[in-house]
């Protein structure tokens, strides 16, 4: 569960919104430093959603939260369209940071419970100094643009809406400063179901209209294969797997990936499940596993993977897994008890 | 149904919170009933009033609230019974395992007190006779190391361990009924398999009945028996599980299936949706609920009483006017949207 090494990186930065280049985010404890996440390289594309899966703790959430420097970056670099935003002083951060959004998972808790509606809308043209008739131009489009009628809800105050409501009004915040990606953060995982799909299908619609990128983060594997392009699978700090949706769910090369899988509940599988359990529980990130980091709960693990990194490598199309043993199937080709010798 | 009466027989029952606004209609004329060693799933969004059904059987209802009906668990009506005999249904008859272990246990108590307490009041044990019990039960649910564990603070453990721990403390008094409310929802995937697995090996091994709670249709339908879908406080549709799931009658039903993304549907453009939201508990729409967000809906359906439900094959109920068709489409096809399929 490497994820050093860098097949699956374009090689030409014109061709990434985003490029994310050894990122490594750490929190000090009082019981050591936790590598919330380690040497972690990917790409975003221009118009592309970017699935980031994983389980607590994996570091798919402060990868987000990195890319738009609301994490303080240990090293790394963080390119949005050539400038490198992880050393980028205060000043030129700021305009930057109007490009990038984020929306989060509690869509109430992250509004202002004092503004209305219309004030919240428009607060990142407030603080811009902007007139108040184009702010007032702007929060009718937004709000407009995510299906709430501005006259209608423009009084109300966060507390007054239902949870989808209130995640509308984030998502017509976020666009309101006409940004360029989008990092949402569990954006549909407080809602119920009806309204989720409602706002996966908003979310979908105001990317093309306004010509957006996504990372959509998400533990749901079932939404991220509707919403997203490609995905990268993360475990403890590192990654698993990134390829195109569909070659990772058809044919997931990282043990970790599959496991998460089969964790699934499915209608239509004998007991619910379509293959075995994961055994144990998630090892503490205050001191993760030498080698690949989930070997303490690979089916797979063999010597190797405790003295060696993997490193991201190709499995297929487009499709590329940090693992030693990518592509052997778990429940048909278990490694012979000599290898683990 | 078999001529034994069933384990848990909820009859017509109305639970209410009284409001400044007047009386939220929590659970509304409903009725279900479990046989011993049956696993049934309650679905529905929030709102749906599940979670209120399960309160009121285990008397966990907060002081404004009101019920009518009967909640018969083994013969004893558990909303006409004393403080006394209620009580003491608790645990010996019927535990309930909620979503967040990590506020259910007491943060300032060990492990092993919480587990033993009830072992010690209900079933008349000495505590270190319960604290072996203990062990054995924490075994059960596959928590390692249990000796050690019962010397733990919650804080000391893992969200998986925490729940693993709630089951426990269910367990103890070997309970004819297990209510869980929605017991993996605030776990991880791998983590949540695990404990529904778990949850099936006790039911299985104990002969225990089990009330599955969950807005999560997929995890109810491989773990069921049958499963009861609520809406606003009103039962809608009920039958085997299979049955439900693929060839859903009631409208609501069917399009909470089809909304709800799924590893084995095709991947689609949009997902469908179910338009609007829930009417307001206070002042429902007389007749079916769902009809104002309902595509099939007449006036038929605003009808008072329209929404009761009728007897279909099999045991499969459902409270719609309009029915969906039992066709012999697959259920997949109501999944694809009317609009543009992925290329």
């Amino acid at each position: 569960m490497a994820g050093t090494g860098e097949a699956h990186l374009l090689a030409d930065a014109d061709d990434t919104v985003l490029s994310v280049r050894h990122l490594h985010v750490e929190y000090r404890t009082p019981g050591g430093t936790v590598q919330a996440v380690s040497d972690v390289s990917f790409d975003v594309r221009p118009g592309e959603t970017l699935g980031l899966v994983g389980e607590s703790g994996c570091g798919k959430s402060t990868t987000g939260k990195a890319v738009l420097r609301l994490e303080k970056i240990a090293s790394g670099e963080v390119v949005y369209r050539g400038q490198d935003l992880a050393t980028a002083p205060r000043g030129t951060l700021r305009p930057l940071r109007r490009k990038l959004q984020m929306i989060f998972q509690d869509p109430v808790s992250s509004l202002n419970p004092r503004r209305t509606v219309r004030e919240l809308v428009v607060e990142g043209l407030t603080i811009a100094g902007r007139p108040a008739a184009e702010r007032r131009e702007a929060a009718d489009r937004v709000l407009t643009d995510v299906g709430l009628d501005p006259e209608r809800f423009g009084p109300l105050h966060p507390r007054q809406l239902s949870g989808g409501q209130a995640q509308r009004v984030a998502i017509a915040r976020a666009l309101a400063i006409r940004p360029d990606l989008i990092v949402c953060d569990e954006p549909v995982s407080a809602l119920d179901v009806s309204v989720q799909a409602q706002i996966v299908n908003l979310l979908r619609d105001l990317k093309d209209e306004h010509d957006l990128t996504l990372v959509f983060i998400s533990h749901d594997l079932s939404v991220v294969r509707s919403v997203c392009d490609r995905v990268m699978v993360m475990y403890l700090g590192r990654i698993c797997e990134v390829g195109d949706v569909d070659s990772v769910f058809a044919a997931p090369a990282h043990p970790y990936t599959r496991a998460l899988l089969d964790s699934v509940p499915r209608r239509r599988a004998a007991g619910g499940f379509t293959g075995p359990a994961l055994e144990g529980d998630i090892p503490s990130p205050l001191d993760p596993p030498s080698g690949c980091r989930f070997r303490t709960r690979c089916p797979l693990a063999t010597e190797r993977c405790v003295e060696e990194v993997p490193e991201v490598r190709p499995v297929g199309d487009g499709h590329f897994a940090a693992c030693h043993h990518a592509g052997v199937r778990a429940d048909v080709d278990r490694m012979p008890a000599a290898v683990l010798s | 149904m078999t001529s034994t009466p069933p384990l848990l027989q909820i009859a017509d029952l109305r639970t209410w919170i009284a409001t400044d606004a007047g009386p939220v209609r929590a659970v509304d004329g409903v009725s279900l009933e479990v046989a011993a060693g049956e696993a049934v799933g309650l679905v529905g969004e929030s709102g749906s009033g599940k979670s209120m059904l399960a309160r009121t059987v285990m008397g966990l209802l907060p002081d404004r609230a009101g019920t009518s009906g009967s909640v018969l668990l083994d013969g004893v009506d558990m909303l006409a019974a004393s403080e006394k005999a209620r009580q003491a249904m608790l645990g010996p008859k019927v535990a309930m395992v909620f979503q967040d272990a990590g506020r259910a246990l007491n943060p300032v108590v060990r492990i092993g007190r919480q587990i033993t307490e009830g072992m010690v009041r209900h079933l008349g044990i000495s505590r270190s006779e319960a604290r072996e019990r203990a062990v054995g039960l924490l075994t059960e649910v596959g928590v390692p190391d249990p000796r050690r564990r019962l010397s733990n603070y919650p804080f000391q453990l893992s969200g998986g361990m925490r729940q693993r721990i709630m089951i426990a403390i269910a367990l103890a008094c070997e309970p004819d009924l297990l209510i869980a409310d929605e017991p993996t929802t605030a776990l991880d995937v791998t983590v949540q398999r695990q404990i529904l697995d778990l949850l099936d090996r006790v039911r299985t091994t104990r002969g225990m009945g089990l009330v599955l709670i969950s807005h999560d249709l997929g995890l109810v339908a491989g773990r069921t028996d049958r499963v009861a879908v609520m809406y606003s406080g009103r039962m809608v549709e009920e039958g085997p599980t299979d049955a439900v799931f693929d060839t859903p009658r009631h409208r609501y039903t069917e399009a909470l299936l089809a909304s709800t993304p799924s590893l084995d549907t095709p991947r689609t453009r949009r997902m469908r949706v179910i338009e609007g939201s829930l009417p307001d508990p206070r002042k429902p729409p007389a007749g079916c609920r769902f009809a104002p967000r309902c595509t099939a809906r007449t006036d038929a359906c605003e009808v008072p009483g329209a929404d009761h439900l009728r007897d279909g094959v099999l045991a499969h109920r459902h409270a719609c006017v309009h029915p969906a068709v039992l066709s012999g489409a697959t259920p997949l096809a109501a999944v694809a949207p009317a609009d543009e399929p992925r290329s």
